[in-house]
């Protein structure tokens, strides 16, 4: 078994149906109790730790984008160069 | 998020590689809150990933000024596979599911583990866990 590093990021989404908090990764795994809200009260989600695979991070355990390119290849979503902008 | 590599295995009359991928979402006492994907995996490409075992639940920990319906549940490429549902306001009630299956994603779907809460006041336990074997295809 493999733990990889927490990192913060960015959520984005609205937190409607069809458009959930979220991260802008292919593959994430939100860290429980470590939400920043935008507005408390309303709940609204500004950032969060994540842990990602080590096979699409960095040497710092951030994602690379180069390596995400390479490992979803051929996907719209992912094989794109500005995947990490929102990030 | 915890991902195993078994070395040496290899699907029957095949040479692929099998990786295992572990989701797990677990936190007690959460606020209401709007619908967020906790957790998400996508196939990367090349390979396919068989979905094998899931375990969700909802526990309703205290009790809501104005009750909503508190959900979790897992989305494989934008469908519910697993869904769970609080209706009432009782202290302890619960929702659950588990189950094995053998759903095949491909290359480029995504599974999503969500939960949301729109009551007005109180909390809930929720748990998620999914479990796939991911296979590399030569």
């Amino acid at each position: 078994m493999i733990q990889t590093p927490k990192i913060k990021v960015k959520v984005v989404g609205s937190g409607k149906e069809g458009d959930p908090f979220r991260v802008n990764l292919p593959t994430y795994a939100m860290i429980p109790g470590s939400e920043e809200y935008a507005d408390a009260e309303k709940k609204v989600l500004k950032s969060v730790e994540v842990q990602v695979p080590d096979d699409e991070c960095d040497d710092k355990g951030r994602p690379d984008k180069a390596k995400i390119r390479a490992k979803y290849k051929g996907q719209p979503r992912w094989d794109r160069d500005d995947i990490l902008g929102d990030i | 998020m915890r991902v195993g590599h078994i070395s040496g295995q290899r699907q029957p009359g095949s040479n692929s590689i099998i990786t295992q991928i572990g989701l797990a979402f677990h936190e007690t006492d959460v606020d209401p809150h709007g619908v967020t994907s906790r957790f998400s995996y996508t196939v990367p490409t090349g390979r396919r990933s068989i979905f094998r075992l899931c375990n969700a639940y909802v526990i309703r920990s205290v009790a809501a000024s104005q009750a909503g319906r508190p959900e979790v549940c897992v989305d494989v490429a934008g469908t519910p596979i697993a869904y769970c549902e609080l209706v009432g306001n009782v202290v302890g009630a619960t929702d659950r599911v588990d189950f094995g299956t053998d759903l095949v994603l491909l290359s480029g779907q995504t599974l999503t583990g969500i939960t949301m809460d729109d009551s007005t006041g109180g909390t809930c336990d929720y748990n998620l866990v999914v479990w796939l074997n991911e296979y590399t295809f030569p």
